[in-house]
């Protein structure tokens, strides 16, 4: 015998004469298509960590919170002092990244009213303010926060014999009296070299610290605002 | 011992032997002629043949294959196409054998099994293809039944993810993989394990509520996603070599 005929259906002439059939046969493979469609899955957060994130969130919300404290300016008595020069400079004191600013809170001036009020006085116009001022400093009374004329346009002898410079003063006397408004006492020096708290009655005492117009770390909350100690 | 003749033999020698002669003259006829059949078609039916199966091969590989079920069919008919060459032969008969000698029919027979080896080849390179398809096929499916069709997994259906995972893996490992298919299969082992692992890190971290190894657990179960999406380049070109390889076949066959 020699071949078998193989009796298979006519096919037309185009097909027979195919030398290549790649594309045919490429259509063939689905691997590639299954492999092409895998997609990295979704995962919806479960329920534990929708939680731990919404925690983590409004803990985040509150750390980042800015309040903005508004007060007012004015003055009382008989005043020699650069009216705008003081508001310039208690306002770039209370918003300085030095001060207590730091609490995360911005210190806006108002034309009238806020949430206390600055005033520059005559030093002989302190008392009128409370029993508790007196004319030789400055004092908080209520939500006056009082600067004597006299020491802003002055200072005070030890801290001009100590070479203090008079914007230092100026920037002290605005966050100590400030500082009361917000809550505080006053402090005692730490110990002997270390900067004094702002809240130290540095006018009177150095108590062996060295002069600091600028809250420390540890005076970084306020009753007022509701902000914790860090 | 003296060899006695037939009585009727003896009287009819003359008419016995012109018939003897007559039937040997008439085999020989018949011989030479039957010889000169079988020679004459020799080359036209391996022509014939060889035709015929390449337009078996060529209508098969025509069909359409767009739809699944037109490429099982593809796939069937590519896996009958090499029946039709078992039977195939140069043989000649063993009375006509000797005959080669003369002219050119030795070549005849020569160029005849040299055709019907290329068409063998073409055949057993035709029936390994649709064994790497079939292979192919299955770990398709396999694959494709692990990725489903959800895109949000909400966390209740994660225990399921891993065990459609650690299915397909146990299902990959036991598939039957000719030769060829081995490094295709290798890659989808490795890439379905790969996800498997993840889905188990991403459950443990679940169960003990630990944010830190759960996003760790994300992050690896992404990338363990795009390994294994590279199994489409291991598989294209493993693939491209099959069909080069059978092309090949095919030309030196036909």
């Amino acid at each position: 015998m020699l071949f078998s005929s193989a009796a298979g259906p006519m096919v037309n002439l185009a097909s027979t004469s195919q030398s290549t059939f790649t594309p045919q046969l490429q259509s063939l493979e689905t691997l590639s298509s299954v492999a092409a469609s895998i997609k990295v899955p979704v995962l919806e957060d479960p329920t534990w960590l929708q939680q731990q994130n919404a925690a983590e969130a409004a803990q985040k919300k509150n750390n980042n919170a800015t309040k903005t404290v508004t007060y007012s300016v004015t003055s009382k008595g008989a005043i020699t002092a650069d009216m705008a020069e003081f508001k310039a400079q208690a306002n770039a004191t209370l918003n300085d990244s030095r001060g207590w600013a730091r609490l995360g809170v911005t210190f806006q001036e108002v034309s009238s009213g806020g949430m206390f009020t600055l005033v520059l006085s005559e030093a002989s116009q302190m008392t009128s303010f409370s029993s508790g001022c007196g004319t030789e400093y400055s004092c908080r009374a209520g939500r006056y926060v009082v600067i004597n004329q006299d020491r802003w346009l002055g200072a005070t002898s030890s801290w001009n014999q100590a070479g203090g410079s008079l914007r230092d003063y100026r920037h002290m006397v605005i966050n100590h009296e400030t500082g009361h408004w917000l809550g505080h006492d006053h402090e005692s020096c730490g110990g002997p070299g270390q900067a004094a708290p702002v809240m130290q009655q540095q006018s009177i005492s150095l108590q062996g610290c060295s002069f600091n117009p600028w809250p420390i770390a540890t005076e970084l909350w306020s009753t007022q605002l509701g902000i914790d100690k860090r | 011992m003296k060899l006695t003749v037939h009585p009727f033999l003896a009287a009819h020698k003359r008419i016995i032997f012109i018939v003897g002669i007559g039937i040997a003259a008439l085999a020989i006829g018949l011989y030479v002629v039957w010889s000169v059949t079988i020679w004459g078609g020799y080359v036209s039916s391996y022509e014939g043949w060889k035709k015929d199966a390449r337009q078996v091969v060529d209508q098969a590989l025509a069909l359409p294959s767009t739809s699944r079920e037109e490429r099982v069919r593809k796939l069937e008919a590519l896996k009958n196409i090499s029946d039709r060459v078992e039977k195939a032969t140069c043989d000649v008969h063993i009375l006509l054998r000797w005959q080669d000698v003369f002219g050119n029919l030795k070549q005849h027979e020569v160029t005849c099994q040299k055709h019907v080896e290329a068409l063998r080849e073409f055949m057993a390179a035709a029936k390994k293809f649709s064994f790497y398809l079939e292979n192919e096929q299955k770990l398709a499916m396999i694959v494709s039944a692990a990725i489903g069709t959800q895109e949000k997994l909400v966390d209740t259906s994660w225990a399921a993810q891993l065990a459609a995972w650690q299915k397909a893996m146990q299902d990959i490992d036991g598939l039957s993989a000719i030769a060829e298919f081995r490094p295709v299969k290798q890659a989808a082992l490795q890439g379905v394990k790969g996800v498997s692992d993840s889905w188990q890190a991403v459950l443990a971290a679940h169960e003990a509520k630990d944010k830190a190894k759960y996003i760790q657990a994300q992050a690896q179960l992404a990338g363990a996603y795009a390994t294994l999406s590279t199994l489409k380049t291991v598989s294209s070109q493993q693939f491209g070599q099959e069909v080069a390889s059978l092309q090949k076949a095919y030309a030196a066959a036909f």
